[in-house]
C-alpha cells in the first residue's frame, strides 16, 4: 500500500471514528409534568402527549434546529412549478413496529381520516388548503392544492402530522382505537408499557430506517407533575434529563454535572412568545391611548431579565425572530418604555388620575404558572395609576373565560408562532378566527387589510415575496396593538454530562442521544 | 327468633342504607360541581391548539352539550348499575382507573395512619406525666406545618443531604425490581419519605390528643386508687389512664380518614406517585369529569367505611355504647 494510500485511510478512519464511537445501549430516564392520556399525537396536539408519543412516530419531514425541511418518512420531494401539488417519494423498506410495511395508503389514510380532522393545527392549517391525496404506487404520494400552499412542508414534520399505520386505523373511529393506548409507529423507539401518571417506557426499535439509531436501548419518560421534585430527581440521580426547566430551576442546576440547553422549540410548540392580549370589545382595553400607554409603560427588558432570567429577549415584532423570513426586526421599537408619555397619552385620552391616584382597574387572566409575569406588570403599571386585578385560571378554565364568554380585559398568553406564520400567527390576529375557539384570536381583533395580507402570504409561493406581506401586516399590528407582544421565551431542557445529543427543539428527542459511561 | 335477629341486624342495615344515601348524594354533588365548573375537557383533548368546530364535535361525542340534569339522570343511572362510565382523556373504564390507583393510596394512608397512631400514641403518654409545656408547643407547631413543606424538607435530608432514599417515585426506573423480596424492599425504601410526610400531620394531632386524654385520666380518683394499691406512676399511666385515653382517639381518627386522604393528595404530587389524589387532579384540570366524580365516589365509600369501623371498634371496645 502506497504511502499516500495508507494516509486517505488513516483519514477516512479517523472521520468515521466519531460516529462509530458513541457508544450503544443503556437508558435515558426523561421526566416529564404531565401523563399523556394515551399515545396518539395524531388526534390532539397536547403538549405532555407530543412529549411521549412523538418518539414513537415519524412525519413525512423532520425539521432541523433552524426549522428547515429534512427527509424524514419521504426520502425527497417536488413541488410543482404552479405550486398547486406536491409530489413525495417514500422511503423505501420502512416497517412498522409490528412488522407490516409502510406505504403511501399509510401516508393517505393518516392525513385524510385522522389527521386533517381530529388534528387542531393541521385541520385548522392544512385541511382548507388541500383538494385530495393521490398515491402513486407504494410509494409515491402527492398532494393537490386548491391554491400555492408554501407552509406545507413546515406542517408536515411529526408534531404537525405524525404518520399513523393504515392497517390499524383504516375504518376505525380514531378517538377510541385501541392502538391509541398500544401505540405501533415507525419511529426510532417502540411503546413497551405506560403506567398512568408513573412511567412510559419505551424500547429501542431494532429496524429503525437510519441504521445506527437509536442509540438508547431504552427510553424511560417518568411523570413528574411538581417542579421542584423534578430538579431534586435529577440532582440525586434518579432522571437523566428534564425536558423542561423553569427559569429559576435552570439557575439552581448550573455549575452541578448538568447540560443546559436553550431552544426556540420544544415537543408540541415553537416560537413562543409572551403576549398581554386585549379584549377589544370593551371599552377601556378597547382604547387605544390606554393601550398605547400600556406599551410605553411596561419595561420588557426587565421581564426577560427578571421574569425570564434571560431565557429569552424582548420581542421586537408581532412574528417571533426565530421565523426571519417573516419578522420585521424593530417593528415594536417605537414603543421603548417611557413612563412620562405613557401619562400624557392617558391624560390627554380623558383617563385622569382620581383622588386614590388610580386612572383605570382593569383585570388579567392568566394561567397559575405566570404568576410572576403578571405580578410584574402590577408593579410596572402601578405608577401610571393603572391597577391590575389578577385572575388566575387553569388552562380549560380560562379558555372559557376568555374566547367563549369573553369576560376579560386583559389575558396574558404565551402564543406559539411555530415555524411558519400560518401555523401559530394567522389564529391570533385574522378576523376568521374571532370564536369561542381556544387560543384563537382573544383581542377579537378586525382589519381587512391585515386579513388580505394573511390570505396573500399564505397563498404566494416564495418565502421572499411571503415575508414582504407579513411585515406590512407586521407593521399595522405594531400601531394597532391588539396584543402586546411582551417577550420571546426560550425553553430549557437540561441533562446530566453523562449524556450527549438529545435534541429537545424536536418531537423526537433521544433518537440521537447516547450515555457516555 | 327473627326479631332478636333485627335487633342485632338492623341498626347495621340501616346504617348501610344511610351510607349508600350519603355516598350516592356526595357523588350528585360532585356531578354538579364538575358539570357546572368553568371551561370543558376541549383543551385536555384537543391540546394547546384547537380547530374550529371541534369544540362542538367533542361537546357532542362526550354529551356535554345536554342539559345537566340529563346528563345526571343518564349516569345515575349507570351508577346504579354499577357502571362508572369512561374517561374521556385516558379512553379507559373509571373502575379500572380507580382499581389501578387504589392499592397505592390505601398502603400509603393506612401506613400513616398506623405510624401516627403508633407513634403519636407513645409520644402523648411519654408528654403527659411531664409539667413541660413545649413538648405541647412543639407538636402544635409541627400540626400546623403544610405536607408540602414537610415533603420537601424530608426530601432535602433522607434524599438530597443524606442520599439514602429516593426523592420520587415508587420503583427505580433505571432498574425496577422484578419481585419477591427486592420489589417489597423497592416499594418499602420508596415509601418511607411519603408515610412520614402524610403520618406527621396526624401523628402531632394524636400526641395532643393523647396528652390531654392521659393527663386528664391520672387526675381521676381511680388512679390515685391504683397507686394507693401499689401501681407505679408509670404502670398507672400506661395500663389504667391510656387504655381510657384512647377511645376518643381512635373515633377522631376514622372521622379524619377523609383529611388523610386529601393529605395524600398533596404527597402524592410532591413525590410523584402513581395514586388516587393523582388521578383526582389530573382529572380535574383536564375536566375529565367522569373520573372526577368516580374518585369522590370512592373517597366518599372509603371515609363512611372508616367511620362504621371505628364505630364497630368503638362498641366492641366500650360495652356502654353496645347498649344503644
Amino acid at each position: 500500500m502506497s504511502p499516500r494510500r495508507l494516509a486517505v485511510l488513516l483519514v477516512v478512519a479517523l472521520l468515521a471514528a466519531p460516529a462509530a464511537a458513541q457508544p450503544r445501549g443503556g437508558a435515558a430516564v426523561i421526566a416529564v409534568a404531565g401523563d399523556p392520556g394515551h399515545l396518539n399525537p395524531a388526534i390532539s396536539t397536547a403538549g405532555p402527549l407530543h412529549a411521549v408519543a412523538a418518539s414513537l412516530f415519524n412525519g413525512l419531514v423532520a425539521l432541523d434546529e433552524a426549522g428547515m425541511p429534512q427527509p424524514d418518512l419521504a426520502e425527497s420531494w417536488t413541488v410543482a412549478p404552479d405550486g398547486l401539488s406536491v409530489a413525495f417519494r417514500l422511503r423505501t423498506g420502512v416497517r412498522w413496529h409490528d412488522g407490516h410495511l409502510f406505504t403511501a395508503e399509510d401516508v393517505k389514510v393518516g392525513f385524510e381520516h385522522i389527521l386533517l380532522r381530529f388534528h387542531a393545527r393541521a385541520r385548522a392549517g392544512l385541511a382548507p388548503a388541500i383538494a385530495g391525496i393521490d398515491t402513486d404506487g407504494a410509494l409515491g404520494v402527492t398532494f393537490r392544492l386548491h391554491r400555492p400552499h408554501p407552509a406545507l412542508l413546515r406542517q408536515l414534520d411529526v408534531t404537525e402530522a405524525p404518520i399513523l399505520p393504515a392497517h390499524l386505523f383504516a375504518g376505525t373511529d380514531p378517538a377510541t382505537n385501541p392502538a391509541n393506548l398500544r401505540p405501533v409507529g415507525t419511529g426510532p423507539f417502540r411503546f413497551d408499557s405506560h403506567r398512568r401518571d408513573d412511567q412510559v417506557v419505551l424500547l429501542r426499535n431494532p429496524d429503525y430506517f437510519r441504521p445506527g439509531l437509536p442509540r438508547l436501548d431504552r427510553l424511560v419518560f417518568r411523570i413528574i407533575p411538581d417542579a421542584n421534585t423534578q430538579v431534586n430527581a435529577l440532582l440525586a440521580n434518579e432522571v437523566d434529563m428534564l425536558a423542561r426547566v423553569a427559569p429559576p430551576d435552570a439557575a439552581r442546576l448550573r455549575g452541578r454535572g448538568v447540560t443546559l440547553t436553550e431552544t426556540r422549540a420544544a415537543a408540541g410548540g415553537s416560537n413562543c412568545v409572551m403576549t398581554l392580549g386585549f379584549n377589544l370589545d370593551r371599552a377601556l382595553p378597547g382604547n387605544i391611548a390606554l393601550r398605547e400607554a400600556l406599551a410605553l409603560g411596561i419595561d420588557r427588558q426587565r421581564m426577560v431579565d427578571q421574569v425570564a432570567f434571560g431565557q429569552g429577549r424582548v420581542a421586537d415584532a408581532p412574528i417571533a425572530s426565530g421565523i426571519a423570513w417573516a419578522h420585521r426586526a424593530g417593528a415594536l421599537a417605537a414603543w421603548a418604555p417611557d413612563a412620562a408619555e405613557a401619562n400624557r397619552r392617558l391624560d390627554a385620552a380623558g383617563l385622569r388620575r382620581g383622588p386614590d391616584g388610580l386612572r383605570a382597574s382593569l383585570d388579567i387572566l392568566h394561567f397559575p404558572a405566570f404568576a410572576r409575569w403578571s405580578e410584574m406588570l402590577r408593579q410596572q403599571l402601578a405608577p401610571l395609576g393603572i391597577a391590575l386585578r389578577v385572575r388566575m385560571l387553569d388552562p380549560a378554565a380560562l379558555a372559557q373565560a376568555v374566547f367563549a364568554r369573553r369576560d376579560f380585559d386583559l389575558a396574558l398568553i404565551s402564543y406559539c408562532n411555530g415555524t411558519d406564520p400560518e401555523i401559530g400567527v394567522r389564529r391570533m390576529v385574522h378576523s376568521a378566527a374571532i370564536g369561542p375557539v381556544p387560543f384563537s384570536n382573544a383581542a377579537g381583533y378586525r382589519n381587512a387589510e391585515v386579513d388580505a395580507l394573511f390570505d396573500r402570504a399564505a397563498s404566494l409561493p416564495e418565502d421572499a415575496a411571503r415575508g414582504d406581506a407579513y411585515r406590512a401586516a407586521q407593521a399595522i399590528l405594531a400601531r394597532d396593538l391588539p396584543y402586546l407582544w411582551l417577550v420571546e421565551t426560550d425553553f430549557t431542557a437540561a441533562w446530566r454530562d453523562s449524556f450527549a445529543d438529545f435534541a429537545p427543539w424536536t418531537g423526537q428527542v433521544a433518537e440521537r442521544a447516547w450515555r457516555s459511561r | 327468633m327473627m326479631r332478636r335477629a333485627w335487633r342485632l341486624a338492623g341498626p347495621l342495615v340501616l346504617r348501610a342504607g344511610f351510607g349508600v344515601l350519603a355516598v350516592l348524594v356526595a357523588a350528585s354533588l360532585a356531578f354538579v360541581l364538575a358539570w357546572n365548573a368553568p371551561g370543558g375537557p376541549v383543551v385536555a383533548l384537543a391540546g394547546d391548539s384547537v380547530a374550529p368546530g371541534q369544540v362542538e364535535e367533542i361537546a357532542a361525542r362526550h354529551g356535554i352539550d345536554r342539559p345537566w340534569h340529563q346528563a345526571w339522570l343518564a349516569w345515575m343511572g349507570r351508577l346504579l348499575r354499577g357502571d362508572l362510565g369512561m374517561s374521556w382523556r385516558e379512553q379507559q373504564p373509571v373502575a379500572a382507573l380507580i382499581r389501578e390507583r387504589l392499592p397505592l393510596t390505601l398502603a400509603l394512608s393506612v401506613s400513616a395512619a398506623a405510624l401516627a397512631a403508633l407513634v403519636g400514641i407513645v409520644c402523648g403518654t411519654v408528654v403527659a406525666a411531664r409539667a413541660a409545656r413545649w413538648p405541647v408547643a412543639l407538636f402544635a407547631a409541627l400540626h400546623a406545618v403544610p405536607g408540602y413543606v414537610v415533603a420537601q424538607g424530608l426530601v432535602l435530608v433522607f434524599a438530597l443531604g443524606l442520599s439514602v432514599l429516593p426523592v420520587q417515585g415508587i420503583a427505580d426506573a433505571r432498574d425496577p425490581a422484578a419481585g419477591g423480596v427486592a420489589l417489597l424492599l423497592e416499594r418499602t425504601r420508596h415509601l418511607v419519605l411519603p408515610v412520614m410526610a402524610l403520618a406527621l400531620h396526624q401523628l402531632c394531632f394524636v400526641a395532643l390528643l393523647v396528652r390531654a386524654g392521659v393527663a386528664g385520666q391520672l387526675a381521676l380518683p381511680y388512679v390515685t386508687a391504683a397507686m394507693a394499691r401499689g401501681r407505679s406512676r408509670r404502670g398507672a399511666r400506661w395500663r389504667h389512664a391510656l387504655p381510657n385515653a384512647l377511645l376518643p382517639v381512635a373515633n377522631l381518627t376514622a372521622m379524619r380518614v377523609g383529611a388523610l386522604l386529601g393529605g395524600a393528595l398533596v404527597i402524592e404530587v410532591a413525590f410523584a406517585l402513581p395514586g388516587l389524589g393523582r388521578l383526582a387532579v389530573t382529572a380535574a384540570l383536564a375536566r375529565d369529569h367522569p373520573v372526577v366524580i368516580g374518585a369522590v365516589v370512592v373517597a366518599c365509600a372509603i371515609a363512611w367505611m372508616a367511620n362504621l369501623a371505628a364505630d364497630l371498634a368503638a362498641g366492641l371496645a366500650d360495652p356502654r355504647l353496645r347498649a344503644r
